[in-house]
């Protein structure tokens, strides 16, 4: 059965071209109309006589993927990295969604815990770099190393500016979409084995008939403390943000006409205490359709920035903002929810709470159970958020990522398959990148395999084998170890110039490349402050290696992440983490062979690949020279590979 | 009404005290003298005994058969482990309702070990935690049965008060960290420790405890004694949560008072300053536009200037903007801008100048002392509002000479 929603009526873009074959299509630029009906070479002069605006392009490929937001972002880059073709679409020209310079929204995460759960894996890879190459704590630098990121991936077609807006439906399973740009009058009609949502909106699972949950549950649905007496429609509302600058003379301040009029009583719990970044209880949203009725809910919103500026600046209660005066206002409403699409699994509150470890699990939560009354800033008498701090981080399920009647449909990111109770702490940022990277890697896993995701989800083989994937390129796993039999360092002996007590060079092959809270440092701790020191993998018998991967140490109990806040780096390093092994050299040895096969100078990252020309060796030798400024030189990990 | 009530209530706790104490003495005395001589010198101690007994004896006689307090049941309820709780209201002397009050015996059990948590619990009239005593024969104990410090009662007061706490909506032994295990004497056995990050909302070794009382404290009774209150509403018990220093009966009557009733006005400024908390931001909201143009209630509102904090100064120069002032009125500002901070000097003489053609010549005098001001800003302001008046100022103009030599 092939089902396909109305929209290409509506716009007046029905076409004989969607009549014809498939075209394969895995480079940067898909084949447009014309190419299609055999004019490849066109003349100047008869584009220009195109009489439709519009110009279709066809692509083909492994994987598409809608939104490009964090977790759109990670998906992509983790598809791509494992091998897979595949197309990011974005509606906007900014990719970072709620954490791009549109939004705004600092990435939160399980670093909330105050423990030692900051996400690792490729967001740990993008704050890092952000940290390193943007010192000026520029939001449109951070845009752009997210678009380095991802434009430096050949498997990568990135098309931005790109609004999907349609998608048709074979057989129940997606077989293609349809996105708009604007700016270039491009309709591209994308197929793909897999498409993965991460609009937020759950837009393209909407679109294609997929099974979705809006509102908050009952109590008694799902037995949830948390959740209301009775069921509605009603969701966490939209925040707009704003920055302000503090001048050197008096910045007088007249709000538009329409703004909202806010006295001290709207404040009672809503604290200003800085001036410099918006407030996240500049909500709205939350009781009306927070999709449809997107366009109203922005004017509201800007009524109740500008309101709220004027409290600050004319009420008289805030005598020391005299000299502060607006510098950037946000269009785009961050959202918190909208939709959640029905998965294999629902997460609940007790999953959050009683940290069910899932067999299935492919990422981890720590944000509290952080729910926002509807009513917002139309309700100021009442409290904008309830937090319900957890005991730890807890686990995410791969089944709630895919679609339970979508077969080839994942999702990552607000639209998850979560309750609304659920919800409030899956939400945020920092848990959407590393749900992003899950489907990501489980998408190019299903694909080298031929399998579906609901396959993968309930297969306890499979399910382990894509946990070591994901573990091996650094997605943090509650209680899963390394169990890679292809790691060649597994097999080695391992000894160190020095070490420490608790820091034993052994560590580095223990199975874990992070503290996980059981006491133990699983890294390998030696002064470096008494000279250079050394780490040797050693094998009974000499092993060909073509890759070694090392782990080190970021300071993962700290936060570290971009904001317009000040106090957000209050408890944060930024630039180069200092226990981050900075300048280093392997040497290795084996038959007729001693040499330094490479080095590395001003590393800031955790997790390093070396690939290389094969090498048969005895023991290989990774020497630190110089870390980021901590007295110690740490590695949690050491792996080896020939592949 | 309120606070009288319960001092009340603390005289007539003396009273017994007193008489138990006497009781004892006596006793005492009697068991231990040996002879008449020494009954006799003690029998001035005696009579003074006496004496307090007898009035004591009458006054109960005379006074609180129609003053006293009093209670009657309010309604039965029912914890979650079907343990059947009887939930008193509590009149004072002026028989108004004034809190509510139960004997809670219920079971906790917690890692196979099961004991009776015994505590008396007050509640105020909108099924907030007010307090709790403790059961002299069944004292509140940690693990191991280590009685409760004063600290410990204070956390779990805390604890109780809090109708956020996050004992709503965790399992007690979901708290509870089974890989932590603590070595119990009592027990014969382990017990789990709580989570770090939780250990904040319950006394330590007291997770059930602290989550069963929780419960009963926030659970279904508090709703109930809501429910009980309202039952019971009227004019006068508004009156008496408006007057109250409870900060949730104040807002909760302010919330329930029909918004332009006249009556109603005093009640509303006396919250200005007689507000807990963020009440009086709520009342100042309340108050009716007439009012901010009512030469009786503007005289009144201004001379609370001084008493009021920042923000709620600001409150009442932002509703006096482009109002006109009574003279009293003008005067009464005049008289409060010392009282004001930099900021909001302007506001003041923003107000005034709005009232410039309707200063008395008195208070354009007032003014002028103002130049003398050790109050730079204020001075200066006075100076320019003077100079900007021209023809009605010019009977001071010497002391604005004065002021502009320095």
């Amino acid at each position: 059965m092939t089902k396909r929603r109305g929209f290409m009526k509506t716009i007046g873009l029905g076409s004989s071209a969607f009549l014809m074959g498939p075209i394969t299509v895995f480079g940067k630029d898909g084949i447009n109309d014309m190419e299609l009906l055999g004019k490849s070479h066109l003349e100047a002069s008869e584009k220009f006589l195109d009489d439709e605006a519009y110009v279709k392009k066809y692509y083909e490929t492994d994987i598409l993927i809608a939104g490009g937001g964090m977790s759109g972002i990670c998906a992509a880059l983790a598809a791509a990295r494992n091998g897979s073709k595949v197309i990011l679409i974005q509606d906007r020209s900014r990719l970072g969604g709620n954490a791009s310079s549109e939004i705004r929204m600092h990435i939160s995460g399980a670093s909330q815990l105050n423990q030692i759960w900051r996400e690792t894996g490729i967001l740990e890879e993008l704050v890092l770099t952000e940290a390193v190459d943007n010192p000026q704590r520029s939001y449109e630098m951070w845009d752009f190393i997210l678009y380095d990121k991802l434009i430096s991936e050949e498997n990568i077609t990135l098309l931005l500016d790109t609004a999907l807006y349609d998608a048709e439906v074979v057989d129940g399973n997606i077989k293609r979409i349809w996105a708009l740009c604007s700016p270039t009058e491009e309709i591209s009609i994308i197929s793909a084995k897999f498409f993965a949502d991460c609009t937020g909106d759950a837009t393209l699972a909407a679109q294609a008939g997929a099974n979705y949950m809006r509102g908050r549950e009952a109590k008694s649905k799902w037995g949830e403390s948390l959740a209301v007496d009775v069921e509605d429609q009603k969701t966490m509302g939209n925040s707009l943000l704003f920055t302000a600058k503090k001048y050197d003379k008096a910045m007088p301040y007249t709000p538009p006409k329409w703004a909202r009029k806010y006295t001290t009583k709207d404040f009672l719990h809503r604290n200003i205490s800085t001036y410099e970044y918006g407030y996240w209880w500049l909500e709205l949203g939350g009781e009306i359709d927070i999709v449809r009725d997107g366009q109203q809910n922005r004017k509201d919103l800007l009524a109740v920035l500008f309101g709220v500026w004027d409290y600050i600046k004319n009420s008289g209660n805030h005598p020391d903002s005299e000299n502060w005066a607006l510098d950037s206002i946000g269009m785009i409403p961050g959202k918190r929810e909208s939709r959640r699409v029905v998965g294999d699994y629902i997460m609940k509150q007790e999953d959050v709470q009683a940290a069910t470890l899932f067999e299935d699990r492919v990422a981890y939560g720590g944000w509290p159970l952080d729910d926002h009354p509807p009513g917002g800033m139309d309700t100021t008498g009442e409290v904008p958020y309830v937090s319900i701090p957890l005991k730890g981080p807890y686990s995410i399920p791969f089944r709630s990522l895919y679609s339970k009647n979508i077969p080839n449909l994942l999702m990552a990111g607000r639209n998850i398959s979560v309750s609304h109770v659920a919800l409030s702490s899956t939400r945020v940022m920092a848990t959407c990148s590393t749900l992003g990277q899950a489907i990501g890697t489980a998408m190019a896993y299903c694909n080298k395999k031929g399998i579906l995701p609901s396959v993968l989800g309930n297969n306890s083989a499979h399910m382990k084998q894509l946990q070591q994937v994901l573990l091996r390129q650094d997605q943090s796993l509650l209680g899963v170890v390394n169990e890679d039999s292809n790691d060649l360092a597994r097999y080695a002996k391992v000894t160190a110039s020095s070490e420490t007590k608790d820091g034993v060079a052994a560590n580095v092959i223990d199975g874990y490349n992070r503290e996980v809270g059981d006491g133990l440092t699983h890294k390998w701790c030696a002064n470096i402050e008494n000279g250079d020191q050394w780490l040797m993998l050693s094998w009974k018998k000499p092993v060909k290696i073509n890759k070694i991967q090392l782990t080190f140490d970021t300071g993962l109990d700290r936060f570290l992440r971009l904001s317009a806040q000040d106090w957000v780096y209050d408890n944060q390093i930024r630039g180069q983490q200092p226990e981050t092994v900075a300048d280093y050299s392997i040497e290795v040895k084996g038959k007729n062979m001693d040499q330094v096969l490479l080095s590395n100078e001003n590393n800031y990252l955790r997790l390093v690949n070396h690939s290389f020309e094969s090498v048969e060796v005895k023991s290989l030798k990774i020497k630190v020279t110089r870390t980021n400024g901590d007295p110690l030189a740490k590695i949690f990990e050491v792996r080896c590979y020939h592949e | 009404m309120k606070v009288s009530a319960l001092k009340f209530l603390e005289i007539e706790d003396h009273y017994l005290q007193y008489l138990i104490k006497g009781m004892r003495y006596f006793m005492s005395k009697a068991r231990f003298s040996k002879n008449l001589i020494t009954y006799w010198r003690q029998w001035s101690d005696i009579r003074f005994f006496l004496m307090f007994v007898i009035s004591w004896f009458f006054m109960s006689f005379l006074v609180l058969p129609t003053r006293s307090i009093r209670k009657e049941r309010a309604f039965m309820a029912y914890t979650k482990d079907s343990v059947q709780l009887k939930v008193d209201v509590i009149y004072n002397v002026d028989n108004e309702p004034i809190k509510y009050y139960s004997y809670v015996d219920t079971p906790v059990c917690e890692e196979g070990v099961c004991y009776n948590l015994l505590a008396e619990v007050y509640w105020d009239l909108l099924g907030n935690f007010i307090d709790y005593k403790e059961v002299s024969s069944d004292p509140l104990t940690k693990f191991d049965h280590i009685r409760f410090t004063k600290e410990d009662h204070d956390k779990m007061k805390e604890i109780l008060k809090d109708k956020t706490s996050l004992l709503a909506s965790y399992k007690a032994k979901d708290l509870v960290d089974q890989r932590i295990q603590i070595k119990s004497d009592v027990i014969d056995g382990v017990a789990g420790a709580t989570y770090k990050s939780l250990s904040g909302a319950v006394v330590r070794g007291a997770v059930y405890s602290s989550h069963t009382l929780w419960h009963i404290v926030n659970g279904k009774i508090a709703d109930s004694i809501v429910a009980h209150t309202e039952s019971m509403m009227s004019d006068k018990l508004l009156v008496q949560m408006l007057n109250s220093d409870n900060y949730n009966l104040q807002f909760y009557a302010l919330n329930h008072i029909p918004s332009n009733e006249e009556r109603y006005v005093p009640y509303l400024i006396g919250l200005l300053t007689k507000g807990a908390s963020y009440v009086p931001f709520f009342a100042v909201e309340k108050i009716p536009d007439h009012v901010w143009t009512s030469n009786k209630h503007q005289l009144v509102i201004i001379n609370l200037l001084e008493e009021l904090n920042f923000e709620m100064q600001n409150e009442i120069l932002n509703r006096l903007q482009n109002k006109i002032l009574a003279e009293d009125g003008q005067f009464a500002l005049i008289s409060n801008l010392e009282e004001l901070k930099e900021s909001q000097l302007k506001k003041a003489f923003n107000i005034l100048d709005k009232n410039k053609a309707l200063l008395s010549k008195k208070n354009i005098e007032y003014i002028a002392n103002l130049l003398e001001s050790q109050n730079s800003e204020l001075s200066n302001l006075a100076y320019q509002f003077l100079v900007s008046m021209q023809k009605e100022a010019a009977f001071v103009s010497k002391k604005l000479k004065e002021y502009r030599k320095g």
